[in-house]
């Protein structure tokens, strides 16, 4: 009882401490009131203030307020996220109600170590607020923000369960920095290989881990700024490609509120499935065959029989087959997946102690049968914040994640498993004949039942566990008005563990039952496990102080930080005997194993960081803006000396619009805003110690038997020259708003320099040297682009809505590259396609063919041809033509189609221009959101001919029928009095081996292949409807809303895209990756 | 509340004021790096240092493709032990031993222990510069560490010329010799001593005697400015005293009483083979002077050579791999009987008539049913070899013969009962005889016959149907995908036959000794009589004691044997273009079974098999190509 008698004596004191002191004249009003939002809900912890003094109160709990000023005075009553209104004090009873804000111009954007309002900003720095983010339901974060921030490119590459492959990147910079809750929260880390063809299930990776981002709960997060210019530069090394700031909900002074979201998401692949039946298709593969100059694939007894409906057909030898067409494919997929989201909220607080509480669990389901892939997650967030005293407030801030994550056990079967639904032979049944629980032998061994079965074929398991914990002390000083200090503390720790279960299996003959060794797949069982474990501890002392002196604004902030994160790495793994003979797997228990085969590793390792920070920023009357900053940053990487450095930043603003000329001419325009920002900061490059001369394991040698003992050798030079890359980060921008926000946007011009990139002198050396020169900061390159951002907000009666729209371009070049200093190019070909010195990236280096726009439409026609064919070098010319195929551009005239004559092509992954549209709006109890996002400058290899291409694999897509083909099936498509039919592809041909070619003209580079991949999706649509709350009220339930949610509905791209994702990744056949899911969510919001 | 804040104050103001790299020196460093004054402070980290260093150690031989290849003598592809020489142009090695020594140097260490591990570097780095100077002639020397030379960019201090041939010659013969005075003169496990670098300086000196001395055999173009700048050049003047420097090296080894024959004056044949299979299973550390083993007590690491034996005794789709010729199979001496045992004629008798100079190029067609009569029959298929030097019974896997509890199947064929003949049939079909069955290929299917793969393989072209696979380094007791068997850089054997041909190439030495030393190595092999010291029979003795760790094609390429104007191989050293074998079959024709063998030249087994189509034996071909001579601002060869 006591402790809270304090609390209370605490409350009353910091309440006098809010209230001030002020001199109260004699024509004083007592004004009392009440503050309510649009709804009638009152308002709680809204700022009245007597303007331009101190004098000022909060509402309290049911929104009301008391405040004596002098009268005539104008009260300005603001609260974060509504309008500010300013009334005047003539009247005793002031009821007001506060629109919710629809200007951005008065937001207050997070910005490094701080907040600022957005009218005062002089960096390039976009916020999102927390409905933006959950419009978009998924289960990565990542993903959630695609086409909202202007110059934050995110490309979707698959739609596989927990994988989180999504390309991110701040103005095509790289993997940006994480800052959660003012931590730094994302880090380098091992886990198991995802890119390696390796069979072994031991292999590692390094990679960052931006998990806080992807696995956050969207329901948790207040507000996403992003740091995209200078403004970065205050984190130091490493901010180099800009920072993403994450900022968790907090409680707020107001009666305890419950938030409930749940929504089931039915998802299916985003591009539809259509081939052609299995008669067709072995009509045309015979058919491709026949170009290619190949056997058939399928004998005509065996297609009359399927033809027919017949049991079984009678091969050449006389051996009888079973007719039976099993479709692997309807096998392996689902018709759809169902995944689940629910996130629940507690908060409210008082005015000494409020609280944020949010649970959420998610999971996202492949679209495979099978129980091999999954994910799971369980998020708990916690915000407490306790006023100590009246100046002195602590916050505790609690992230606990938990998740779950199923993969196959090897990482060549996981990429290839939909390559091996489509390549496994249709007319192989799942189970032998003879024996149900036998699996058949299908091509290579690899059985896609048996693959998605994890009891079967093993399994990785991923486990994480993440705990971040963050400690906030912020005192505001009674005894100077302004001054804060902040003791912030983060302690995180994490553990994720990879569970991977490698087994082997046996399969049997279709037709006999019969097996053998060469029948099986993998000839031992392997588990692996692998622990890892992260532990941060950050600290950071800040004083910041804010004052005002006349119509100058000025505040600074001091500060500095250090960060240590110790991981280390743990592994074992164990075989379950050395062959299938004398195979006998019990559980997936380390001990369990053939202790023959143990292996272990393990590896732990240190980084630590420090910096201190300074920033000044000062304007006047809110016109002439400058921010100053600057960081003294070190990092542990380098060697005593070379550790510390100085990054200095500055930005400079002028709102023109403040100007008396400016409002005379423009009264329209209410903010027009000219920025330029101009930045220093360090990218950390080089490996960790490199300063110290060491030596590694490197052979062994027995000296005496039975022991060997590990030899050491030293293979470099202590590297004392690397240090960091320096940056310098630029940008020039415009920010306008016209009529109060009606119409509004910016304008971006950025460039990004980096001087020094890690390179190798170009020395030629003797070999008696021995020893590579070591890396020093020799190289450069620049980014540059361009951004642009416009909205337009509006309501019309009941019907409000705001439109915002974005695109950015982004391009990138190297300024300098020390090897090119001597580098020898055999032609001018060679050089223009090989030489990379200043030449703007995002061009695929000159590959491809272009096409004249003619085509050859029989061999007539390609006999004539003056121009000689010859684009894989095979030698075959003309003869391999066949009809259909494009006529190339002879670029050099010299009468010859070969690598002479390819071409700049734009590439197929992070497009340099991308674009976002989103439109949200409110009608009366109706509110939607759709958005938009898209590239351009992309195209799209639809490995026609590749890999895996037409004729190899068992199945063929449809809108190849609409391809050159002979007019009667069987005809010789070699002989030219054949008749053709015209297409829109060329003849196809089989390809008779993976990845082999199989015709002279008929290659990858060829502008058939590279499709220009230019599209647009719809992202989101959510329509949602808010039941009236007067009906609800009696079930205690303030506001309930039923929602609808679908993902990538809609998609507008080249329509010979029709069968392979245009945002995707995949390798171009169909299902080549997980494809990107089409997904429908049906959801509830209930508010109590 | 004052409290706190002065505590909130103090804490940032002690964080502000903290030494500002203190924080980073208390990291843990790159903990997978170890720095060198760590190495040297201890002796485990000396000897890690030195584990590197000895495991680059190039092992004794040249098996450039079709040098090797070609040596008829030897096996089909010689498996080689370890470190290749070829292309031994390894300036890194170099290099580490060369900031081994440096740091050795500077180490904090006592006298002795400094001589010791300096005498180590020392002969580390002589044997890489003699795998060098035999592959290239003359070489740039480097003996400092370079590391620091290069400074500011100026590489001038990088840069070595070449020394002539015989220089370099001298230098590593000096730098073992000062490496034997500094290493101590007690057996130091598998790590070097005083006599381990005596032996290999014989071993040096012996191949820069025989290489002068026998100069003139394949004399190089004289215009070359190699030969004009002798970087590629030796001449007889210079042989005796190398002959000298071998003898007085080879003595003192063989003279300390520290190493022996292993296994010496055995009781019989049986003794005798057993004797030299034990050899290869463990390390004898009486025999070995110098060696390698692989004995680390788990299953992680071994010798690797899988490959070597026979189908029935190893697992992994290489097994079968490397045979032994024909050619050397006759080299084997035949005991005269098993208990006198002098030496006899080792020539493997196949016919009636005794013309052994008659061999099968197509067995399929060439053998028919007629023919039959005109071999020699056998009532077992190890008939022919019962009597073969102890050697070749340990050694070599033939027909019937027994090892780990198998006896090892190898026919190529078979006479049906009713005398039709089947050679390299496409089945293996079995054939019951006598209440037995025998198959043509000597078992049923893949696990019990010499090769995996039965029939594809051996008649694939690149694999070639050889009587004879390699038993030795494959382990006695169980199959091991890596044999821990050990492989001998210098057994003791070789220090007496250095001796032996030393004293009968130059007429120096002791010849009473040399004689007794040549035959101590027979009488090992199970041999009783005695034989003469002549060249021809030292020459004899080093090929059957040492083809089979590939040290023969060293003794043929030190003494110049292959390379020669005529293009032709010195059909007088024992090698010849040819590579034949046998062709074992069953013959059920008769009232028992019983086994004949065609000699044959196999199908696609000619010398340069596998290759362009001409032996590679110009002279100039002696010395392999200076590597980047133009990088490196010196002379070529050949040039």
């Amino acid at each position: 009882m006591k402790s809270i008698n304090l609390l209370k004596r605490l409350a009353s004191v910091a309440a006098g401490f809010l209230l001030g002191v002020s001199a109260l004249s004699a024509q004083n009003i007592t004004v009392t009131g009440t503050v309510t939002d649009a709804l009638k809900e009152p308002i709680i912890g809204a700022s009245v203030l007597q303007q331009g003094t101190t004098n000022g109160t909060a509402t309290d709990i049911d929104g009301n307020f008391t405040l004596t000023v002098p009268h005539g005075a104008v009260i300005e009553i603001s609260s974060i996220g509504f309008e500010t209104r300013t009334l005047k004090a003539d009247t005793e009873k002031m009821n007001v109600i506060l629109v919710e804000d629809s200007e951005l111009l008065n937001e207050t954007v997070v910005v490094g170590y701080g907040v600022q309002k957005r009218e005062s900003l002089s960096g390039a720095i976009s916020q999102i607020r927390s409905e933006d983010i959950a419009a978009t339901r998924t289960a990565n974060g990542v993903d959630a923000l695609q086409g909202k921030i202007p110059g934050l490119q995110v490309t979707q590459n698959s739609g596989k369960p927990g994988q989180f492959n999504s390309d991110l990147s701040i103005r095509g910079y790289g993997n940006p920095m994480i800052v959660v809750d003012g931590v730094v929260r994302s880090v380098t880390r091992q886990r198991k290989n995802t890119r390696s063809w390796s069979n072994n299930a031991r292999q590692l990776e390094s990679y960052n881990d931006i998990s806080v981002l992807q696995e956050l709960n969207p329901d948790d997060i207040e507000s996403i700024s992003v740091l995209k210019d200078a403004s970065a530069t205050i984190y130091g090394l490493g901010a180099e490609n800009g920072v993403i700031l994450i900022t968790t909900k907090k409680g707020q002074v107001k009666k305890p509120s419950i938030n409930f979201t749940a929504s089931v998401n039915l998802a299916t692949p985003n591009v539809p499935r259509k081939v052609e039946n299995w008669t067709s298709f072995m009509k045309w593969d015979n058919a491709m065959s026949d170009v290619a100059k190949m056997n058939h694939r399928f004998a005509d007894a065996q297609i009359a029989a399927y033809e027919n409906g017949a049991p079984t057909w009678t091969d050449a030898d006389g051996n009888v087959h079973d007719a039976i067409y099993t479709d692997w494919y309807k096998e392996s997929y689902k018709k759809f997946s169902v995944n689940q989201q629910y996130n629940a909220s507690l908060s409210g607080g008082t005015e000494t102690v409020n609280y944020y509480f949010g649970v959420g669990y998610a999971n996202d389901n492949p679209i495979l049968k099978g129980d091999t892939f999954g994910y799971k997650r369980y998020n708990f967030n916690a915000n407490i914040s306790v006023r100590l005293t009246p100046a002195l407030t602590m916050r505790y801030t609690s992230a606990i994640r938990q998740t779950g994550n199923m993969g196959m056990g090897s990482f060549d079967q996981e990429w290839n498993i939909f390559y091996y639904i489509l390549a496994a032979e249709p007319w192989v049944g799942i189970t032998t004949k003879a024996n149900p629980s036998h699996y058949s032998v299908v091509n290579e061994n690899m059985h896609p039942i048996v693959l998605l079965d994890s009891a079967l074929s093993g399994y990785t398991k991923s486990d994480g566990k993440n705990f971040n914990n963050t400690v906030d002390f912020t005192y505001n000083a009674p005894w100077l008005k302004g001054l804060t200090l902040s003791l912030n503390g983060a302690y995180d720790f994490s553990n994720n563990k990879q569970n991977t279960l490698v087994k082997n299996f046996q399969l049997y003959d279709y037709e006999t039952d019969a097996t053998d060794s060469s029948m099986q797949v993998r000839n031992q069982t392997e588990y692996v496990e692998l622990v890892n474990d992260n532990a941060r501890l950050y600290g950071r002392f800040q004083a910041m102080y804010d004052t005002h002196i006349g119509k100058h604004n000025i505040s600074a902030m001091l500060g500095a930080e250090l960060t240590d994160i110790k991981t280390s790495k743990l592994m074992a793994s164990r075989n379950y005997g050395p062959s299938l003979d004398e195979f006998l797997y019990t559980h997936d228990i380390l001990d369990q194993g053939d202790s023959n085969t143990m292996k272990n590793e393990g590896s732990r390792s240190n980084i630590r960081t420090a910096g201190y920070i300074g920033r000044l920023n000062y304007n006047y009357q809110g016109k002439y803006i400058v921010e100053l900053m600057g960081r003294y940053d070190g990092n542990y990487q380098f060697q005593r000396g070379k550790r510390w450095g100085l990054f200095p930043s500055y930005s400079l603003g002028w709102r023109v619009s403040e100007e008396p000329f400016f409002k005379k001419i423009l009264p329209m325009v209410n903010n027009f805003k000219l920025r330029w920002s101009d930045g220093r900061t360090g990218s950390v490059q080089g490996s960790p110690y490199a300063y110290i001369n060491g030596y590694g394991k490197s052979g062994s040698w027995v000296f005496n038997e039975g022991v060997a003992t590990t030899g050491y050798a030293n293979n470099s030079v202590a590297n004392t020259i690397l240090t960091w890359a320096k940056v310098r980060m630029m940008d020039f921008g415009v920010d306008w708003e016209l009529w109060q926000g009606k119409f509004g946007g910016t304008f971006d011009w950025f460039s990004r320099r980096t001087i020094g990139t890690a390179a190798t002198r170009d020395a030629t050396l003797p070999d008696f040297y021995a020893v590579s020169l070591p890396q020093e900061n020799l190289n450069s390159n620049e980014n540059q682009g361009l951004e642009l951002s416009l909205y337009h907000r509006n309501s019309i009666g009941n019907f409000s809505y705001r439109v915002q729209g974005q695109v950015s371009f982004t391009r990138f070049r190297q300024t300098y590259i020390e090897s090119e200093k001597t580098k020898f190019y055999k032609s001018s070909m060679d050089y223009w396609k090989n030489y990379s010195l200043n030449r703007w990236s995002g061009w695929m280096g000159g590959s491809t063919y272009h096409w004249t726009g003619e085509r050859f439409n029989n061999l007539y026609e390609t006999n004539a041809s003056q121009v000689l064919y010859d684009t894989n070098g095979s030698g075959e010319g003309n003869r391999a033509l066949v009809p259909g195929m494009y006529k190339l551009v002879d670029r050099n005239g010299n009468g010859y189609i070969d690598g002479e004559d390819v071409f700049y092509t734009w590439g197929g992954s992070m497009p340099p221009l991308q674009f976002g549209l989103t439109i949200g709006g409110s009608y009366k109890s109706f509110d939607f959101n759709l958005i938009f996002s898209g590239a351009a400058l992309k195209n799209k290899s639809v490995s026609l001919s590749g890999f895996a291409g037409t004729g190899y694999l068992y199945y063929m897509p449809s809108q190849y029928t609409d391809s050159y083909h002979v007019a009667n099936y069987g005809a010789d498509p070699w002989d030219p009095a054949t008749q053709w039919v015209e297409g829109e592809w060329p003849a196809l041909v089989r390809v008779n081996q993976a990845g082999g070619s199989h015709n002279a003209t008929y290659t990858n580079n060829q502008p058939y292949n590279y499709v220009n991949a230019t599209y647009v999706r719809l992202k989101t649509i959510e329509v949602g409807y808010r039941v009236s709350p007067n009906f609800l009220k009696k079930a205690g339930i303030k506001s309930a809303r039923v929602f609808f949610n679908g993902g990538n509905l809609l998609t507008f791209c080249n329509k010979y895209l029709k069968y392979v994702d245009p945002e995707a990744s995949d390798s171009g056949r169909q299902g080549g990756d997980f494809p990107i899911n089409r997904t429908y969510n049906f959801g509830f919001n209930l508010n109590f | 509340m004052k409290k706190i804040f002065k505590y909130i104050l103090l804490a940032g103001l002690s964080f502000g004021l903290m030494s500002c790299d203190k924080f980073f020196d208390n990291a843990e460093g790159d903990l997978n790096k170890v720095a060198a004054e760590d190495l040297l402070a201890s002796n485990s980290g000396l000897l890690s240092l030195l584990a590197n260093l000895y495991s680059a150690l190039p092992d004794m031989s040249v098996s450039t493709g079709d040098q090797s290849q070609m040596f008829a003598n030897g096996s089909r592809s010689t498996p080689s032990y370890g470190t290749s020489v070829s292309g031994f142009w390894n300036y890194g090695n170099v290099r580490a031993v060369n900031n081994y020594l440096a740091a050795v140097e500077n180490a904090n260490l006592d006298d002795a222990t400094k001589a010791a591990y300096t005498g180590e570097g020392l002969f580390i780095r002589a044997c890489y510069y003699f795998a060098s100077v035999r592959m290239y002639g003359g070489i740039p020397i480097v003996d400092i560490s370079l590391d620091d030379k290069y400074v500011d960019g100026n590489a001038d201090a990088l840069y070595y010329d070449r020394s002539t041939e015989k220089e370099s010659w001298d230098w590593v013969l000096d730098q073992l010799q000062k490496a034997a005075d500094l290493l101590p003169a007690t057996k130091q496990g598998l790590r070097a001593n005083k006599y381990v670098a005596l032996a290999m300086k014989a071993r040096v000196a012996l191949w820069a005697a025989s290489e002068s001395k026998y100069w003139n055999r394949a004399p190089i173009n004289s215009s070359y400015t190699a030969v004009q700048k002798k970087l590629t050049y030796m001449e007889a003047s210079y042989a005796d005293a190398y002959y000298q420097m071998a003898i007085d090296a080879s003595k003192q080894v063989i003279e300390s009483g520290l190493y022996g024959l292993a296994g010496e004056n055995p009781a019989s044949i049986a003794a005798a083979r057993d004797n030299f299979i034990d050899l290869f299973q463990t390390y004898n550390q009486t025999e070995g002077v110098f060696g390698r083993s692989y004995n680390i007590g788990s299953q992680n690491s071994g010798n690797g050579n899988q490959g070597w034996g026979p189908n029935q005794l190893v697992t992994g789709y290489l097994q079968g791999t490397y045979a032994v010729t024909l050619n050397l199979a006759d080299e084997y001496d035949y005991y005269s009987d098993a208990d006198a045992r002098n030496r006899a004629n080792g020539k493997i008798a196949t016919r009636v008539d005794g013309n052994e100079d008659n061999y099968m190029t197509y067995p399929e067609t060439e053998f028919t049913a007629s023919k039959v009569a005109d071999f020699k029959h056998y009532d077992s298929p190890d008939g022919p070899f019962k009597l073969k030097d102890a050697r070749f019974q340990a050694w070599v896997a033939y027909p019937g013969n027994t090892y780990r509890g198998k006896t090892l199947n190898n026919e190529a064929g078979m006479v049906m009962p009713d005398g039709s003949v089947k050679v390299y049939p496409l089945d293996n079909n079995g054939v019951s005889f006598q209440g037995a069955t025998y198959y043509p290929y000597g078992g049923d299917g893949d696990n019990n016959s010499f090769f995996y793969h039965l029939n594809v393989d051996i008649n694939d072209s690149n694999r070639a149907f050889y009587c004879f696979q390699i038993l030795k380094g494959i382990d006695k007791t169980q199959n091991t995908q890596t044999p821990q068997t050990p492989c001998y850089n210098i057994r003791f054997s070789e220090m007496l036959l250095t001796y032996a041909e030393a004293v009968a190439e130059s007429g120096k030495g002791d010849k009473g000794k040399a004689a007794e030393y040549l035959n101590a190595v027979r009488h090992r092999a199970g041999f009783k009589d005695n034989v003469e010291l002549t060249l021809e029979n030292v020459l004899h003795e080093w090929k059957v004691e040492f083809a089979l760790e590939n040290k023969w094609t060293n003794v043929l390429h030190r003494r110049r044997a292959f390379y020669n104007p005529d293009n032709t191989p010195t059909v007088e050293e024992g090698s010849l273009g040819k590579k034949l074998t046998l062709v074992p079959m069953v013959d059920l024709s008769g009232s028992k079974a019983q086994w004949i063998f065609l000699r044959a030249i196999p199908y696609n087994a000619t010398p340069n098999q596998g290759y362009s189509g001409t032996l590679r034996v110009n002279p100039e071909d002696y010395y392999s190509q200076i590597p980047n001579y133009q990088k490196n601002r010196i002379d070529p060869n050949n040039k």
